[in-house]
């Protein structure tokens, strides 16, 4: 395979099968995107619109579908590598939180070095002994990130990840990401159904509409990074977009 | 409670058992149930001869022998069968066959078939346990958590990582569930096959003090086995589960 730095999705169709009473689901169809290598890509749309399914199917972990995926990939290596920060975040309860960073790297003192400094970045350095379910919500949530990023992947994937946080604590984990995805750069797909996370977040914002179909807007982020962290224009922004029936977002907050 | 209290009463209990028979084996006064201190006697007359510690070590080894088989036979078996369902469908009636044929039958036709031999006997035993580690091991494969599988996949951890830091952890309580309920069976069983089939043995043993009716000798085996049981229990097993579950909050 030649080298790609592009992420493209081409997902013809998607269905779950029918289990006992309840019947055959179309989940996704012709959904059709790319992203540049570095991009930050926000995927929204109405719950139930298959945002997860996307997700799974780009991580490989769900192969039933028709279409083709493109993952970016390091020049040199034969697999692109992928990260993946759950909703929940999924670390081994039985291993420390400097394991769990450890069991997702290659053995060696590089992986020790690496591990380090994630825990480090993300203020969990101190914390290294401790087993996850000793620690609170938002500490699990950024040992996940950690984790995320610390297999320097190819392609980030993020599926709501502050979701049932409080705005607090979801704000200065979403800062957090951004500083560490300011120092590096990969490919970001972020699911969220919250339009002020995504365009705080994002370059760039799809929406997936409510019945499988096509990619409904897909919509470019103008304001300035720097600015991201400030109400207003994110305020303002969302109102535009929200305002805008062909964006499709009237369901969405 | 504190933990203080509860050792005592932990050891009260253990007295409790102590005093009981002593009353009641004074009261009865019958060379059919010998006091606790003529069991210690000829405990202490079976070791100076060497006697215990061959036929203990005989038995302990056949337990270990067995144990070991059922174990890694069970375990294969219980955890293929939890993690696809062709194989469930294909071996559970294999299984339910195998659960209900008396252990006795098992030990006799595999005498029977493959001689007195100690194959047979270890042989014997390990298929009358490995149904129960099967069921136990199964169970636990079926509880084992998907999104942590999905997450040791995306983060392509291999195989072996993946069994000893994913799979492992969530099926020792299942282990240690088949360890515990095996021991005991397996020491069971392994006493009839001795008693059947070998020249060593506790079981070899028991039928000769029980032909001599030397209930002492019953006895004096009798506790001797059940200390080491509860050696393996308290210095092994006990600090074992401590360590896997610190975790734990």
């Amino acid at each position: 395979m030649a080298p790609l730095d592009r992420l493209t999705i081409r997902i013809r169709e998607k269905r779950f099968p029918s289990v006992g009473d309840s019947p055959a689901r179309l989940v996704l169809k012709d959904v059709e995107f790319s992203a540049a290598a570095g991009e930050f890509v926000a995927v929204t749309g109405p719950s139930g619109c298959g945002k997860t399914t996307l997700l799974n199917i780009v991580a490989g972990l769900d192969n039933e579908y028709a279409g083709e995926i493109g993952l970016p990939i390091h020049s040199g290596e034969t697999r692109p590598t992928v990260g993946y920060v759950f909703q929940n975040p999924r670390l081994l309860p039985w291993r420390t939180v400097l394991e769990n960073i450890l069991l997702v790297l290659p053995e060696g003192a590089e992986a020790w070095d690496r591990a380090r400094e994630l825990l480090q970045n993300v203020g969990l350095w101190e914390s290294r002994d401790a087993y996850p379910e000793r620690l609170s919500v938002g500490m699990s949530r950024r040992v996940a990130l950690a984790r995320g990023f610390a297999i320097n992947p190819d392609i980030l994937l993020m599926d709501e990840p502050y979701v049932s946080l409080d705005p607090q604590m979801a704000q200065r984990l979403r800062v957090l990401l951004l500083d560490i995805w300011s120092g590096r750069p990969t490919t970001v797909l972020f699911v969220t159904h919250d339009l002020r996370e995504a365009i705080m977040l994002a370059d760039r914002i799809l929406v997936l509409p409510r019945e499988a179909g096509p990619v409904a807007a897909e919509v470019p982020v103008p304001i300035p990074r720097d600015r991201r962290r400030d109400e207003v224009p994110v305020e303002a922004f969302r109102r535009a977009l929200l305002d805008d029936p062909a964006n499709g977002l009237d369901e969405v907050t | 409670m504190t933990h203080g209290r509860q050792r005592w009463l932990q050891l009260a209990s253990y007295g409790l058992i102590l005093v009981l028979w002593l009353v009641v084996a004074e009261l009865t006064g019958s060379r059919l149930l010998p006091g606790p201190y003529a069991v210690a006697e000829k405990l202490g007359e079976e070791f100076g001869s060497g006697d215990l510690m061959l036929h203990l070590g005989a038995t302990l080894g056949r337990v270990a022998a067995s144990f070991v088989l059922a174990m890694a036979v069970g375990c294969a078996i219980g955890i293929a069968m939890g993690r696809n369902r062709s194989v469930d469908r294909l071996l559970d009636g294999w299984l339910i066959l195998f659960l209900n044929i008396p252990a006795l039958v098992i030990i006799i036709l595999a005498y029977v078939w493959f001689g007195l031999t100690e194959a047979a006997a270890v042989g014997a035993v390990a298929i009358n346990k490995i149904p129960n580690v099967v069921v136990t091991m199964r169970e636990g494969a079926r509880a084992l958590n998907r999104d942590l599988l999905e997450m040791a996949g995306v983060f392509r951890m291999n195989r072996w990582r993946k069994l000893r830091h994913v799979v492992v952890p969530q099926l020792s309580p299942y282990l240690m569930a088949s360890t515990r309920s095996g021991l005991s069976l397996i020491w069971k069983i392994v006493l009839v096959v001795e008693l059947l089939g070998r020249g060593n043995g506790v079981g070899f043993q028991l039928q000769m003090f029980f032909s001599l009716f030397d209930i002492a000798g019953i006895l004096a085996y009798t506790v001797a086995f059940v200390a080491v049981v509860l050696a393996i229990e308290l210095l092994l097993l006990q600090p074992l589960e401590k360590r896997i579950t610190r975790w734990r909050r």
